[in-house]
């Protein structure tokens, strides 16, 4: 009996005397405070470059953005010899992404390849802000899909959904084009999900990149969201153009010839169908060639 | 029973009717009747004078307890262990512990997921790509993209033919990725073997490279 109540007297107080200590560890771990200062003891600035950065790193701090994000990038800048003026000027941005409630890891990035491509930081803070006002515009235009009855199913679609039709709009799609295909996503009823949305606009992304035009692009996608295409189906668009112009055909030639096919597929073989729009009544649909099997890579050590 | 002991236990018990009480007082006339009559109020008078002990909630249990070990099988043990009912005894003390406990956990639990990734597959599969670029003549070659934070210093290329066919296989995770190439840590280069490029914004095109289904893919640039 003794002995029961020395054993449970130990787990009270080692309890008591480590769930602090572990909580404080917890949070220790998540803030990582000090290393903002640790990274600016080390650098190598005058005393008043070294208080503008580290005012100016507080500030976004304060904003919302990770300390361990803002030391790397300090950290990176000055190792590549930028300037505190010109940090000062990228972390105003980050900042301000971060206070319109935008995803900053896109701008975040777009900073890092500027600082390691040894850009001017003057033309990287441009880009940088150029792309923070594609997110805003696009984040805007996914709250408005969201409105007209896209539905967000898992956490961080609408983050990604955000981040790719940003993408877009960098490529060269206007607004108008990408809330023509938000509505044609938000017309599928059951199918009209922020992921199908993210797939449409990623495939026109895709096709842009390949020399399609943003209405060519856009077309093609449309004709596979309207046949009710599976997401996967929408991601292959791309392999499906590149096999076209394989054959030797434009971007655009291969794309009227991928529309057509695709306008001529049955619509359980490409996912579920639409109940908005009837699978139409068009010859046999046109055998497609699958694409090339890569080499198998071997994983490290098997 | 005789008659009068029926009488005498309803008597105790409170439960005679008028006529039974009289029937009752009639047969105490007895003086066998009454000198047994007698002795059983003494005895209920001396039970009324005596300290009532009431048994602890857990006297079933203890006593049970202390009762020599019954040889039972394996599986009636396991029984018993699962079903028996037991009294669990607290006190303060206890509570406040178990309750820190609780608060603690919680707290814990509310932090730690915000550490981690959020995705709808927490194990997501990853594809193993291999990067390859033909540079004869360079010395070194490293990989920098949007995988690895556009670092310079921490991708190499390796030329095993020796012939300047440099490549490295990484694990990538779904999803879009631009990257360069980094010829003897100055020159940046863009594939001229991918997939798919983007204008990166600062005059050079990035290529582009897309895992796009966990379970396929291998890929060779």
């Amino acid at each position: 009996m003794a002995t029961r109540r020395l054993v449970g007297i130990a787990i009270l107080t080692v309890t008591a005397l480590g769930a602090p200590s572990m909580s404080r560890a917890i949070a220790q771990e998540r803030s990582k405070p000090g290393e903002l200062s640790r990274t600016l003891e080390t650098a190598n600035l005058s005393p008043e470059g070294n208080a503008l950065v580290r005012a100016k790193g507080a500030e976004v701090v304060r904003a919302g953005v990770a300390e361990g994000d803002v030391a790397s990038l300090i950290q990176r800048g000055l190792a590549r010899g930028v300037q505190p003026a010109e940090l000062a000027r990228l972390l105003d941005v980050l900042a301000q992404a971060k206070r319109q409630d935008l995803p900053i890891e896109p701008v975040l990035d777009k900073m890092k390849e500027g600082i390691a491509k040894r850009i001017p930081p003057a033309r990287i803070a441009a880009v940088a802000s150029r792309l923070s006002g594609e997110l805003a515009t696009s984040r805007d235009l996914v709250r408005r899909a969201e409105r007209e009855g896209i539905r967000v199913e898992a956490t961080g679609e609408r983050e990604r959904a955000t981040e790719v039709v940003a993408d877009a709009l960098g490529r060269g799609v206007s607004v108008k084009e990408m809330e023509d295909l938000s509505r044609q996503v938000a017309r599928s009823r059951q199918a009209a999900t922020m992921s199908r949305l993210e797939a449409g606009a990623q495939a026109t992304s895709d096709l842009v990149s390949m020399g399609l035009s943003p209405r060519e692009a856009l077309e093609t996608v449309g004709a596979a969201l309207s046949k009710g295409l599976s997401r996967r189906d929408i991601e292959r668009l791309r392999e499906r153009l590149a096999q076209e112009m394989k054959r030797g055909e434009s971007a655009a030639e291969g794309a009227s010839r991928l529309r057509d096919e695709i306008r001529a597929e049955r619509p359980e073989k490409g996912g579920k169908p639409e109940k908005a729009e009837k699978p139409e009544k068009a010859e046999k649909p046109e055998k497609i060639e699958k694409p090339e099997k890569p080499p198998k890579v071997e994983r490290p050590g098997r | 029973m005789t008659r009068f002991e029926e009488l005498l236990d309803a008597k105790l018990a409170g439960e005679l009717s008028p006529d039974e009480n009289r029937e009752f007082a009639a047969l105490l006339m007895l003086d066998e009747n009454r000198s047994a009559f007698e002795a059983h109020e003494e005895t209920v008078a001396l039970l009324e004078g005596v300290e009532r002990h009431v048994p602890s909630s857990s006297f079933t249990e203890e006593v049970l307890a202390r009762l020599p070990d019954r040889r039972s099988r394996p599986w009636e043990k396991a029984w018993d262990l699962v079903w028996a009912p037991r009294t669990v005894r607290w006190n303060f003390a206890t509570a406040f512990a178990l309750s820190f406990v609780l608060v603690v956990t919680a707290l814990a639990w509310k932090t730690l997921p915000s550490r981690m990734a959020v995705g709808p597959d927490p194990r997501p599969v990853v594809t193993l790509f291999r990067f390859s670029l033909d540079a004869p003549g360079a010395q070194q070659v490293s990989l920098a993209g949007e995988f690895n934070g556009w670092r310079t210093d921490e991708i190499f290329l390796a030329d095993v033919t020796g012939r300047g066919r440099f490549s490295v296989t990484l694990p990538l995770k779904p999803g879009r990725y631009a990257y360069m190439f980094v010829i003897d840590g100055a020159t940046w280069m863009t594939d001229p073997r991918a997939e798919a490029y983007r204008d990166d914004g600062f005059g050079n095109k990035n290529a582009l490279v897309n895992i796009a289904v966990p379970t396929v893919g291998h890929g060779d640039t």
